[in-house]
């Protein structure tokens, strides 16, 4: 290899290892927004039916 | 990612042009090394990550300070998410260095102080990952690791110390024997350690975000399941 060729695979390799990261960090960061949507989405729900079941004792 | 404030935004996109401008600098602005040549000017981007993994170690030590002083989730979260960049930006450093040591010193690798003592602290950094990772919510363990992030970080001084103190190959660029570098080289320099500064705040921010996250998911399944 000369000189120029070790340039650039140091360049390759620090890129790759740094996009890795970011994409790493990006997929994490949604799959945990779609599981905090989900659980919302639950949690709603389920007080929903519950305000509906209190409804119907009531009434 | 979505949800990103205005502040974040602007940082990200600083970020961006400031990559930008670094490889221009380190590639076009940068004048040519006359002994080494075009190798010197990984240069520009191992020096951008030594001063990332510094930042980051030394945000550690900080931040393990104040968690167990204040028992906060905050600054345990940035200790953790801190280290974990310092660890990506070590290991950038250890391989950009040795793709720079293979033509100029003729070998990979070899344990002058200073790569010694680097290598150590990047030994240190990943057991306190597994330490801190292992310890999830458990509070004890997570102090333990604490206690561990701030005695790893006395490796720090050590491994700037070594380059000037003990006699190795490794070169110093700032004081000490034989510093000094070209002004347009140190203009190129200050551009890219800029640009990594911002790089590392904005990685900080969205690693914590992530743990913020981890916390509020758990905080909600056992909502839901009550």
């Amino acid at each position: 290899m000369d000189n120029l060729s070790y340039l650039f695979w140091a360049h390759v390799i620090f890129w790759i290892l740094l996009f890795l990261y970011i994409f790493n960090l990006v997929g994490k960061n949604k799959k945990l927004q779609k599981e905090l949507e989900a659980l919302k989405n639950s949690i709603n729900k389920t007080k929903e039916e519950k305000l509906t079941w209190q409804k119907q004792g009531v009434n | 990612m979505n949800g990103l404030s205005k502040t974040m935004k602007l940082l990200m996109g600083l970020t961006f042009v400031g990559m930008i401008a670094s490889l221009y600098m380190a590639f076009i602005y940068a004048p040519t090394e006359m002994v080494m040549g075009n190798i010197q000017r990984i240069f520009y981007f191992h020096m951008g990550a030594v001063w990332v993994a510094t930042i980051a170690f030394t945000v550690v030590f900080i931040a393990s300070i104040q968690y167990l002083r204040k028992q906060t989730r905050f600054w345990d979260i940035m200790a953790y998410s801190s280290a974990e960049i310092g660890v990506l930006f070590t290991t950038l450093t250890i391989i950009t260095g040795s793709i720079w040591a293979k033509p100029v010193w003729g070998t990979w690798w070899t344990w002058d102080p200073q790569l010694t003592t680097t290598f150590i602290l990047w030994i240190l950094y990943i057991v306190y990952l597994i330490l801190r990772s292992s310890a999830g919510s458990d509070v004890k363990k997570a102090k333990f690791a604490a206690v561990f992030g701030i005695i790893a970080f006395l490796d720090l001084p050590l491994v700037y110390a070594s380059a000037r103190l003990m006699r190795g190959i490794s070169p110093v660029v700032f004081g000490g024997r034989g510093g000094g570098i070209a002004p347009q080289m140190m203009v190129a320099l200050l551009v890219c350690l800029i640009t990594f500064t911002l790089l590392y705040i904005v990685l900080l921010k969205q690693r914590m975000d992530i743990e913020e996250m981890k916390d509020e998911v758990t905080r909600m399944k056992l909502e839901e399941a009550l």
